[in-house]
């Protein structure tokens, strides 16, 4: 029986569905959203549980939700891309799949665009609540709420290239999950918080582009114009240093970046590793 | 090459169409880095690897459209069950879903796997994990086999299914090229023998060829009575007898050099001299012989 191996498209696709059913199976698609349900519930339903209430500007509302948006993207990369590639060598399942006629790009290529997808689900969702709770509760929509939804697909791409390229790198599924989780969680914040405090400005960061997503709400001047530095000072938000402020424009070119050139790390880290 | 080690040193190995090719060699011989080379596990630091006249390096999707493969004892996606990995696999490969759903259900039944098609691999022993293993490489019925220690991990009446296995598929014209430590096994499946060690090919010739090279056999003599003395002393003065070891009173191991004739006569001689023999059989294969002789030669 001869048959030709499919296009590189059709491979992909089939990578695709598979690794969609592994996230089903192994309930992580499911975890996340009970993840991303749970962090909306408790910023909706806890304000009026002690008596609180929402705040009175429209703009405050969102924004609190949004300044969670950065962990349910770097808990997807924990979830879907951490593990994607390194398990392949770690568990052995690549002495199945690796003989196959099939391109080690398109494998990758395909594992990235499940987790994508499965993260995607997961802030579409976030957003969803986000934009039907301010429409209920004060009758109108944000365009820059919008924005922050296309800045923050924007960040998990980014984000989830650069967690592929850990996995491809990473020795064992646990340290690159670990790594993942804290590099974009607590590692690179601090390195914003260390180059913020001495008045150097982070622009390069990814985790400091990523903060366009929330303060793309509570700091319109984010959204355009030049003089970057030193808005607000740190004063004005209670931080005895001055505080850089990300850009749309200067973001989106760290973000898309670091997307492209940790992607290409990956594939290239992966196509040369051996098992 | 491994750092400044060489697993591999200018290897020049070519398996003719239809051949059934056993790969030997003691651990560390670069067996396994052979048959990785071949199916794109890991990139030479030089030279080239082809199946079908493709190289694997520079197309390994053409190169390997047309060969199944086992190494070392793959792992399974825990979370899938045989029928949709082999699907997955199929699908990866260009089959239909007709010509997997045939394919498929006719290879579990070979590998004895078809009453675990829709339980999760999850469960799996390592043995049902080989079987598994064997049973994704013949899926495609491919013309050429790489089998890295096919039967490792199996009980005895899984590596004899398995041998019958290679065996039909020799009969069917198939290239198999098999990497074992099993000699017994290599003798009874492959009809030729490359023989590495420390990454440099040492021989490569039909088994009927390589089994004069060491005309040395070990013959296991056992007797209804302890033989005498003056009995192995005599034993010992017979032609071709080079030694002769009492394994227990009544067990003799007779190292001897000869042919099939010779060995008739000793037989006889053994009987003139009035040991009571239950039983007259050479010990290990022809093939272990040759190897023992080339890997210590290889050494000195």
């Amino acid at each position: 029986m001869k048959s030709s191996p499919p296009s590189d498209s059709e491979q992909l696709h089939m990578v695709l569905r598979y690794e969609l059913l592994k996230y089903l199976r192994g309930q992580r698609l499911f975890g996340i959203l009970i993840i991303t349900a749970l962090i909306a519930w408790l910023m909706l339903a806890l304000p009026p549980l002690i008596g609180m209430g929402y705040p009175s500007d429209v703009r405050a509302f969102p924004s609190t939700f949004l300044s969670f948006v950065s962990i349910l993207i770097v808990l997807s990369a924990t979830f879907f891309g951490s593990d994607a590639i390194v398990s392949e060598f770690q568990q052995r399942t690549g002495y199945a799949l690796f003989p196959s006629p099939i391109r080690r790009r398109i494998i990758l290529l395909g594992k990235y665009v499940a987790s994508a997808l499965s993260s995607l689900l997961a802030v579409s969702v976030y957003y969803a609540i986000i934009i039907v709770s301010a429409q209920a509760i004060y009758g109108t929509l944000l365009d820059e709420l919008v924005l922050s939804y296309y800045l923050a697909v924007v960040y998990m791409l980014s984000i989830l290239a650069f967690a592929f390229l850990l996995s491809s790198v990473m020795k064992g599924t646990t340290g690159s999950a670990v790594l993942t989780f804290f590099l974009f969680q607590m590692i690179l914040p601090i390195i914003d918080f260390v180059l913020n405090s001495a008045d150097i400005d982070p622009w390069f960061s990814v985790t400091n582009a990523g903060g366009i997503i929330s303060s793309i709400l509570t700091m319109p001047r984010a959204m355009g114009g030049p003089g970057r530095p030193m808005q607000p000072t740190g004063a004005a938000v209670g931080i005895p240093y001055p505080l850089y402020i990300p850009e749309v424009l200067s973001s989106l070119i760290v973000m898309i970046n670091y997307f492209a050139i940790t992607l290409l790390a990956a594939i290239y880290v992966f196509e040369r590793r051996e098992l | 090459m491994y750092n400044s080690f060489v697993a591999l040193d200018n290897l020049n190995l070519n398996v003719e169409g239809g051949a059934c090719l056993g790969f030997l060699g003691p651990n560390g011989a670069g067996k396994t880095t052979t048959i990785k080379i071949l199916t794109t596990l890991i990139k030479p630091t030089s030279g080239k690897a082809y199946l079908n006249g493709i190289d694997v390096t520079s197309d390994p999707k053409a190169a390997l459209s047309d060969v199944g493969a086992v190494v070392e004892t793959p792992e399974f996606y825990s979370y899938l069950t045989p029928n949709e990995m082999l699907s997955y696999l199929g699908e990866l490969r260009g089959m239909t879903s007709d010509e997997i759903s045939e394919r498929r259900k006719r290879v579990l039944d070979e590998v004895k796997l078809n009453e675990w098609s829709d339980k999760t691999i999850g469960t799996f022993s390592r043995g049902m994990k080989q079987r598994l293993a064997l049973a994704q490489a013949l899926l495609h019925d491919p013309a050429i086999l790489i089998l890295d220690e096919p039967t490792s991990g199996l009980d005895p009446r899984g590596m004899h299914e398995v041998r019958e296995i290679i065996k039909t598929l020799k009969e069917k014209g198939k290239t198999v090229f098999i990497s074992s430590h099993l000699l017994s096994e290599v003798q009874e499946v492959c009809d030729t023998v490359a023989l590495l060690d420390r990454g440099r090919l040492i021989v490569c010739d039909k088994i009927e060829n390589l089994s004069k090279i060491s005309p040395v056999k070990k013959i296991e003599v056992r007797a209804l009575v302890a033989p005498t003395n003056s009995q192995l002393n005599h034993i010992c003065q017979f032609t071709g007898v080079r030694s002769i070891k009492q394994a227990s009173s009544q067990v003799l191991l007779i190292e001897f050099e000869g042919d099939e004739d010779s060995m008739a006569e000793l037989h006889n001689n053994l009987l003139g001299l009035g040991l009571k023999m239950t039983s007259f059989k050479p010990t290990g294969t022809d093939l272990e012989g040759m190897y023992l002789e080339i890997i210590a030669e290889s050494v000195r």
